[in-house]
């Protein structure tokens, strides 16, 4: 074959597929053969994050389908971010947010920061019934604005202590998270301090910091009587 | 799980041919059906760009390109890719 006609045959096969080809193509297509995809980028990531260690882990304790998703695009949000692709994160965030709203964001952006991965390993200490932990993981990432405290650098820590001491009081829940980033990190460290001083708290607190984050963890003590 | 085509290879005339012979059509920029509604993508309810299809098995399938409508889907299909 002349490099006139290799050129031309890639070029056919690049940009000109012709009828008969896509006829082909579409016989392949309606046997399920095949499938017409954009670049294999997006499956690729995808796909990634389903194989990860990290899903094998949490796919464990999360049965409902939609919270699997949230997780998965979680840690699709991550991966995005650390590959500094900005656009791409906004635009997913924008998606989650317009399909399913708000709160389901809000469980994608806590697998993002990996926060119910730490929480998972925890936990898995306190609480041995597999049932059980997939309940109350469950009912954690359906009910994070009862069971979690975002601080932000520009909260006051007597709002964020009283806060904390309303959804504890009101709820009881099993577990509770705080999270703070970056700049925020200081008025959680007060909050913790706040916390340790408590006499007879109902809680254990654990906490865990890393790449400017800090996560407290606070485990309800079982009572006996 | 099944061959990958890419339709960044295809020509734009090609995809309308593509569309045309599955049953759908496109007005320039969007999918539409055969009663030239836009095609919806069910898993982001946003509609489809020619630009930005894919075209899936099981029923014919057509989505946007974006990570939570690829994730929906392989929930559903999880052998196809």
């Amino acid at each position: 074959m002349s490099s006139e006609d290799l050129q031309s045959n890639m070029f056919k096969g690049m940009f000109h597929y012709g009828e008969d080809k896509l006829k082909e193509l579409i016989r392949k297509f309606n046997e399920r053969k095949i499938a017409f995809i954009q670049k294999r980028e997006t499956i690729d990531l995808v796909k990634e994050q389903i194989k990860s260690g990290e899903w094998n882990l949490l796919n464990k304790y999360i049965r409902n389908k939609k919270l699997q998703l949230l997780v998965q695009m979680g840690l699709t949000l991550r991966r995005l971010e650390e590959k500094k692709d900005y656009i791409a994160l906004q635009d997913l965030r924008s998606k989650i947010n317009y399909k399913f709203g708000e709160k389901a964001l809000h469980i994608s952006q806590f697998v993002q920061n990996k926060i119910l991965t730490e929480f998972i390993a925890s936990y898995l200490s306190t609480q041995r019934n597999m049932e059980d932990l997939i309940k109350n993981i469950e009912d954690l990432l359906n009910n994070l604005e009862r069971q979690a405290i975002f601080i932000k650098a520009t909260d006051s820590t007597t709002k964020i202590f009283e806060n904390l001491n309303i959804k504890l009081t009101a709820n009881e829940p099993e577990s509770f998270i705080i999270f703070a980033k970056e700049s925020a990190i200081t008025n959680a460290e007060k909050v913790l301090q706040n916390l340790q001083e408590i006499k007879d708290f109902n809680y254990k607190i654990e906490t865990k910091q890393e790449k400017g984050q800090l996560l407290i963890l606070l485990f309800k003590i079982k009572s006996f009587d | 799980m099944v061959e990958s085509i890419s339709l960044q290879d295809l020509s734009f005339e090609e995809k309308e041919f593509l569309l045309k012979e599955l049953g759908f059509a496109s007005d320039g920029i969007y999918v539409l059906d055969s009663t030239r509604e836009m095609v919806i993508d069910k898993y982001i309810n946003e509609p489809v760009k020619i630009d930005n299809m894919l075209i899936l098995p099981g029923s014919t399938i057509i989505i946007d390109n974006n990570p939570l409508s690829i994730a929906s889907y392989l929930q559903e299909h999880p052998d196809v890719f």
